[in-house]
């Protein structure tokens, strides 16, 4: 036999390189007989999706309607609020909280009118703003500290008094604070912020007892106004006064309080008056239905067997019983809007009381608390596990095509991005699926939770950003779990993968 | 009578040039030599049968000299080339170009109608879609499948599919055409047609033709044959000096 022949010049030349275009359109032209073969992994992308969707929309909705109920519970107290913020001294707590809560909300408004009402320089009133608003950060700490930790750090002390313990002894504090490592204090630059506010604390403190003074003086003077307006009036209390008093009386009222610099405009008089009309209303109805000779004529008239509640009563105001017992007190009309009151009262605090932890901390990412985010990066764990498995499967399924591609002259390249594509579009459907699923889910719960708050509040927004996030998740996820296979695959030498059945 | 390698060698050039080939694989412990010292010359033009009952390694032979396998030892040249020598990427380009590959399960793209089939080693060649097309249309019509360019593979039969699989593996005009076993899954009928199909391919457009089977009626076209057995070549002959008989044929040298 003859010997090996003399090495010619080699012609073998690069492989054509396939673009991402070339590699695309071959990937599509199968992709729609293979993406419902792939049923199973379709099928772990679905429902992954689908899971992430609905934790994240049910957590939009979620602080959406809280924040909503939330705003509306004020309005519907704005009468009192502004009553009381009128007529009462305010206390170092309070005028704090007022401060931090505009600065947080950036509220201009209300940093102009304390500018106003103690006629301090705005700049005074900014940085006593910015001041609290840390004073509140720390204080609210200490207050949400586990009890133990509390009581070493600052013994039984809350609020101011804890801040002024810690100014008595700084060192004790700080070195029990190094102990406990995974406390964290809350605010930028961690416990050296901290430091720094201690160190102006004793001069916010008299800037704020000033400011404090002055708004009291205000608000003192503002109380003569009132009280001569009720002396005249024949000292009603002003919930009564003010409703019922004529307009013109109570609009000089309005604007002698309102030239002491307090922010109180016409329509703020407006909604009070009709505010406080309706809740005397409410107040004079619930003492006419917890009266006894009401109740026995009740009792005739619906013959109940036993007492109903006042609750009960409220409930059937529609009635033409009810109505006739009440005609002499309540026109009808009246009946159904106190009743209509009522009922969307009891809504929102039940709706209050329903939401109260979700609007928690706003400052966790997208909204979600700390035990959704560990649910959701287990999930992402289990989805990740589960699609692996799924595209190895499925690329297993296929290495005899694999190898017969590589005959053809596929290089391995082309085979790990077309197959990384096929996944990425499988991520990309089942990502739609599931988008839609986990939506539709979480609204109908939600819906079925919050009512018409849900469509009154409804965060589309959100909801879009939430889609756009389960979306891009299911593609990432779906490629990223199948490199490995791909490029293992991609790697084989043909004859080994034409083996494997 | 004896094979005069020197004569049969004369005006003819060397295509592929098998070295003592050996390829073990390991059953466990204990190896298993598939192909044993192989040292073969493949001249262009030639239409050669590799012949042997089931085991004896044609298709780890197959996979050597087509590049699909690394040998354990020895060498393999094509065209002067040593296949030990190319890396991945080179690797791909030589399949794409100089080899043509006929399986017995065909190995056709399910998803894919006839013409797609023919046209995808193009594609991986760079060949724009239009020439592509045309050059398949081409194929599939040397073929005689020009009207079922549209159909998918689960809608021909065997003996239409392994055509379109030999049509594919002439996409871009190999100077080899390995097949392993062609009509192995075929009929009678569409094997007498794939081996007539094969020997027009030699004859007319020159294509080298290495073909492994252990169907007597390929041996009829063929050129040459060489009987392997237990990994090692048992005997070699030209099929002029052979007297076909069916049945007859196998290792047992009576050649
Ligand atoms: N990947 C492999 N692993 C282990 N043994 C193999 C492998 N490929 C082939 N063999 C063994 O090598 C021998 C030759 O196989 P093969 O070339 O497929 O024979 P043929 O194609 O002639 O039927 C057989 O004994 C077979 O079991
Ligand atoms: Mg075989």
């Amino acid at each position: 036999m003859s010997s090996p022949p003399v090495i010619r010049e080699i012609d073998v030349r690069k492989q054509h390189r396939m673009s991402l275009r070339e590699t695309w359109t071959l990937c599509i032209r199968g992709v729609k007989h293979r993406l419902f073969r792939s049923a199973l992994t379709l099928a772990v992308v679905v429902l992954a999706v689908a899971f992430f969707m609905f934790l994240l929309c049910d957590s939009m909705y979620q602080r959406a309607v809280g924040k909503g109920v939330d705003a509306e519970i004020a309005s519907s107290r704005a009468a009192q609020i502004q009553l009381t913020r009128l007529l009462t001294p305010a206390t170092a707590t309070s005028a704090m909280r007022h401060l931090a809560a505009a600065e947080k909300a950036g509220d201009e408004a209300a940093l102009a009118e304390a500018a106003s009402v103690t006629g301090l320089p705005p700049e005074e009133i900014a940085a006593l703003a910015g001041l609290a608003a840390k004073e509140r950060l720390y204080t609210d700490w200490f207050a949400k500290m586990p009890v133990g930790r509390r009581l070493i750090l600052v013994k039984r002390d809350l609020g101011r008094d804890a801040l002024r313990r810690i100014l008595a002894e700084p060192d004790a504090f700080f070195r029990q604070l190094a102990i406990m490592v995974d406390l964290r204090v809350p605010g930028p630059r961690k416990a050296d912020g901290l430091r720094e506010f201690l160190a102006v604390f004793p001069d916010y403190v008299s800037r704020m007892d000033a400011f404090l003074d002055r708004w009291n003086a205000k608000v003192a003077e503002a109380g003569r106004f009132t009280s001569a307006r009720l002396a005249a009036a024949g000292d009603p209390p002003e919930t009564r006064w003010i409703p019922g008093a004529p307009e013109a009386e109570t609009e000089a009222w309005r604007a002698s309080v309102a030239a002491l610099g307090f922010s109180f405009s016409p329509e703020d008089l407006a909604t009070m008056r009709s505010q406080l009309r309706d809740a005397n209303d409410e107040a004079d109805l619930a003492d006419r239905l917890a009266d006894a000779a009401f109740r026995d004529a009740w009792k005739v008239k619906f013959r109940e067997a036993t007492d109903s509640t006042a609750e009960e009563k409220m409930g059937r105001l529609g009635d033409k019983r009810a109505r006739e017992l009440l005609a002499d007190a309540f026109p009808a009309a009246r009946l159904d809007e106190l009743a209509a009151n009522h009922s969307a009262k009891n809504r929102l605090s039940k709706l209050e009381r329903a939401l109260a932890a979700s609007l928690g901390d706003d400052s966790a990412l997208l909204g979600l608390s700390g035990r959704q985010l560990f649910l959701l990066a287990i999930s992402f764990l289990v989805c990740m596990v589960g699609i692996a498995n799924a595209m190895l499967m499925s690329i297993t399924e296929r290495y005899r095509e694999i190898a017969t591609m590589k005959c053809l002259g596929a290089t391995d390249s082309y085979i790990l991005s077309q197959f990384m594509m096929e996944a990425a579009l499988q991520g990309f459907f089942g990502g739609l699926v599931g988008v839609v699923l986990g939506f539709a889910i979480s609204t109908v719960r939600s819906a079925l939770a919050f009512g018409g708050h849900l469509w009154a509040y409804f965060p589309a927004g959100d909801v879009a950003l939430c889609a756009l996030f389960s979306l891009a998740a299911g593609v990432l996820l779906a490629a990223l779990a199948s490199i490995q296979p791909s490029w293992s695959a991609s790697r084989m030498a043909p004859m080994e993968a034409m083996r494997v059945e | 009578m004896k094979f005069d390698e020197a004569k049969y060698a004369e005006g003819k050039e060397v295509l592929v040039s098998v070295h003592d080939v050996h390829r073990t694989f390991w059953r466990g412990e204990e190896p298993v030599h598939a192909l044993d010292g192989i040292t073969l010359n493949i001249y262009r033009g030639e239409y050669i049968c590799v012949m042997g009952p089931s085991g004896s390694g044609k298709s780890t032979f197959f996979n050597a000299v087509g590049g699909l396998d690394t040998p354990t030892s020895g060498r393999v040249f094509i065209d002067g080339v040593d296949m030990a020598q190319l890396n991945a990427n080179e690797l791909a380009f030589l399949r794409c170009r100089k080899i043509g590959y006929v399986f017995q399960q065909f190995n056709l793209n399910t998803t894919m109608t006839a013409l797609e089939n023919v046209t995808l080693p193009m594609v991986f060649a760079g060949v724009s879609s239009d020439e592509a097309r045309a050059r398949g249309m081409a194929l599939l019509d040397r073929v005689n499948l020009a009207d079922r360019w549209n159909h998918r593979p689960k809608e021909m039969s065997g003996g239409q599919m392994q055509r379109v699989a030999i049509a594919r593996s002439l996409a871009n005009h190999p100077s080899i055409l390995l097949c392993d076993e062609p009509t192995g899954n075929l009929d009678l009928k569409s094997g007498k047609e794939i081996h007539w199909l094969l020997h027009d391919l030699n004859v007319k457009d020159g294509v080298t033709v290495i073909c492994a089977t252990h169907d007597p009626n390929m041996l009829a076209v063929s050129s040459r044959m060489v009987w392997i057995s237990d990994g090692r070549i048992d005997n070699i002959a030209e099929t002029a000096n052979v007297k076909i008989e069916q049945n007859s044929l196998g290792t047992d040298e009576e050649a």
